[in-house]
């Protein structure tokens, strides 16, 4: 601690919100946290930061207002900063004091408040027949197609894996003319943040309001229907959900025996010191444990929500981060039992649970991890293909942020998409394509300044049905939804091509949406009418 | 294969890598002219690339010029309509909490977006900026504690943990 101010460093601080919590401080510092606003909020200060810097960068809309310029107050603390601080503490003290009232005062509110909905409804100005101004859209994907729209509720089954994605699909085929219609929605609102829907689409895991250690799982309809304490999670079928507890000692002689995964090098079962890990359990809906996995595992590196990446169709991938310098992680699969210790840190399972593609770091800042991709096969572990001269960067899920990978393989499972860039599986061969999601068919969406893309291998064209920059999310069925962060009404495109802007009772604006696999409703947060933050789910029609 | 060829046989993938990096250093829809005109102005000067294997770093500190002139230009003619920044967007937080990267000093702001947004490595970064990698660590690390400080308001708002 800092024999100056008697509070711990902010450096130290810093170090202890990247490196897995306040844990890995000495324990005069820990207790001093626990007891110290200021070091408790500076702490909380760099976890948030740590969780910003690894969020998806896109471009925002700001007010002028809301871009800070370099104040005179700023460039003064720039300048007073390069001085001897320990000489100059107290005139510090005195210019922090007089900066923070005048930036309370000066700083002006930086959210651009968008007007309410009912002045601003540029929906409106959508006019144009789908069918006669959409752009010709190939009803050939190059990605392959999966399967066949499912019915809703379906699991994906179609064939998998890199290499077994020839066939053609066919996009959905628009058939509604003019503009949009529009559906009002019944919106629930329900607390906390979602994660992720089931693979059925029936249920819903979000982290509950607060710390974010209270895991529920809720219907469709937004009801409770159970509650867990988890550090990461998901979804391991329909109906088990694999969660991660923190156990805080964790002695070798209280270890249980079997496959105990520490990660390469880390503190094992017969090191003989006390550590602490994170134990894994499979739990079912209603909350209540069904299995206890053998061995503790060490998360790391701000990862903590992708420790566990879940298929849906029955395996999950446990990540342990070890002892072999910084970036040395190593996994294991769960389909049933354990399998041996594998090197890299898993991204995404392909849809039909065959395939796995991994991730060996070379650097990991926050929840963003970057290094080159390997395919593994499911369950055998074998590889499929590597592509070490290609080097990936991959950011954290869409919602829930930071739990979880932004990768999603294409529904054949020849080309993998990992925050906005194309990965054709085949070859290794990159394209930006930005953001977005795969249809039933492989026809790969996303969304870019000018509108909706619809992507026929590298080459993109404009969906105008869908115009200025928003949000695509598509559910395995093969709805689409495009969304804006202001008082625009989401736009839905169900799988006969009829389009339906949706009205959302009580909300302002949607800053993050997820679709269920079946269609069949989507979850939320936002703003509210009032300003407030919101988080809803809502039924689709 | 010569630089000459290398501009038309990769012309596309300097366009895109260019043009990603304009938006994130905060062109907005200027992004993709600049990103032109960059590639444009090198071909017609290469002759003074004296490195052939270092076009990519050549281009991107000139399209990274090019931006921060064009944000100069544009800051004399400030208006009231909307301004567009490059900003990491985390559904689960507030806006107020991905502007603090606007509040951030100059050089800071630009070594966190290369590398956090675009995934530049420090070295990369520092080639763009001009600068040595440990310059660009040191923005780094100054940042992220700027940040921290900033948002230690929000957390405390939000009883973050």
């Amino acid at each position: 601690m800092s024999p100056m101010s008697g509070h711990v460093s902010s450096d130290r601080l810093g170090d202890a919100a990247r490196h897995g919590g306040v844990d890995v401080l000495r324990e005069a510092e820990s207790r001093h946290v626990a007891g110290c606003d200021r070091c408790r909020h500076l702490y909380a200060g760099y976890r948030l930061t740590d969780r910003l810097l690894a969020a998806s960068w896109r471009d925002v809309k700001l007010l002028p207002a809301a871009v800070a310029r370099p104040s005179r107050l700023g460039a003064l603390a720039d300048f007073v900063r390069g001085l001897d601080a320990r000489s100059l503490a107290p005139a510090l003290a005195a210019i922090g004091i007089v900066a923070l009232i005048g930036a309370a005062l000066a700083v002006p509110r930086l959210i651009p408040v968008p007007p309410p909905a009912s002045t601003h409804s540029p929906i409106a100005s959508v006019t144009t027949s789908p069918s006669a101004s959409a752009p010709a859209v190939s009803t050939v994907s190059p990605y392959g197609s999966g399967q066949p729209p499912q019915s809703p509720g379906a699991q994906a089954s179609g064939p998998g894996g890199p290499g077994s994605s020839s066939a053609p699909g066919t996009t959905p085929a628009p058939t509604a003319a003019g503009s949009p219609g529009k559906t009002t929605l019944a919106v629930t609102k329900v607390g906390g943040t979602p994660i992720a829907w089931s693979p059925d689409g029936a249920h819903l895991l979000m982290w509950g309001p607060g710390s974010g250690h209270t895991l529920q799982i809720r219907d469709a309809a937004g009801h409770l229907i159970g509650t867990a304490t988890a550090d990461a999670a998901a979804w391991v079928s329909s109906s088990t959900i694999a969660i991660a507890t923190h156990s805080p000692i964790a002695s070798p002689s209280a270890s249980p025996s079997g496959p105990a995964h520490h990660g390469k090098g880390g503190p094992g079962p017969s090191s003989g010191v006390t550590v602490g890990g994170e134990t894994v359990s499979i739990i079912g809906l209603s909350g209540h444990k069904v299995a206890t996995l053998p061995g503790s595992y060490a998360f790391g590196g701000g990862l903590a929500g992708g420790m566990i990446v879940g298929s849906g169709t029955g395996e999950f991938t446990i990540a342990s981060q070890g002892g072999g310098g910084p970036y040395g992680w190593s996994f294991v699969l769960w389909n049933g039992s354990v399998s041996a210790v594998q090197d890299g840190l898993p991204i995404a399972f392909s849809q039909d649970g065959h395939s796995l593609a991994v991730l060996h770091p070379s650097s990991v800042s926050g929840g963003a991890v970057t290094g080159w991709l390997e395919i593994m096969a499911v369950p055998s572990m074998n590889t499929v293909s590597s592509f070490t001269h290609s080097i990936l960067r991959v950011g954290s899920g869409s919602l829930g942020s930071p739990y979880g990978f932004d990768a999603a393989f294409s529904p054949g499972g020849g080309y993998l998409l990992a925050s906005g860039t194309l990965v054709n599986l085949s070859n290794g061969s990159t394209v930006t394509t930005g953001k977005g999601g795969w249809l039933p068919d492989g026809t790969l969406v996303t969304a870019s300044n000018a509108g909706l893309l619809r992507w026929q291998g590298t080459h993109s064209s404009l969906d105008s049905r869908f115009p200025g920059m928003g949000t695509v999310e598509t559910s395995r069925h093969g709805e689409l939804i495009y969304f804006y962060g202001d008082s625009r009404p989401p736009l839905l495109l169900d799988t006969n091509g009829s389009l339906d802007a949706l009205a959302l009772p009580g909300v302002r604006s949607i800053g993050a949406l997820l679709i269920s696999p079946n269609g069949r409703a989507i979850a939320f947060d936002g703003r509210a009418t009032d300003g407030s933050s919101i988080t809803a789910v809502a039924a689709l029609p | 294969m010569g630089v000459r060829d290398r501009f038309d046989a990769d012309y596309n993938k300097f366009f895109s890598d260019l043009t990603r990096l304009c938006r994130a250093l905060g062109a907005g829809a200027s992004a993709e002219d600049i990103a032109q005109d960059a590639i444009l102005h090198a071909r017609e000067h290469q002759h003074q690339l004296r490195d052939e294997s270092k076009l990519e770093p050549w281009l991107r500190r000139i399209a990274a010029r090019r931006t921060f002139e064009h944000l100069r230009r544009q800051k004399r003619r400030e208006s009231e309509e909307t301004v567009v920044a490059f900003l990491p967007s985390d559904p689960s937080l507030s806006i107020d909490v991905s502007a603090a990267i606007t509040r951030l000093p100059e050089r800071e702001r630009v070594a966190v977006v290369l590398v956090y947004a675009l995934g530049y490595e420090q070295e990369e970064a520092a080639a763009v900026m001009n600068v040595t990698r440990g310059t660009v660590a040191t923005l780094l690390h100054r940042a992220r504690r700027h940040l921290a400080e900033g948002l230690v308001g929000y957390a405390l708002e939000r009883d973050l943990p």
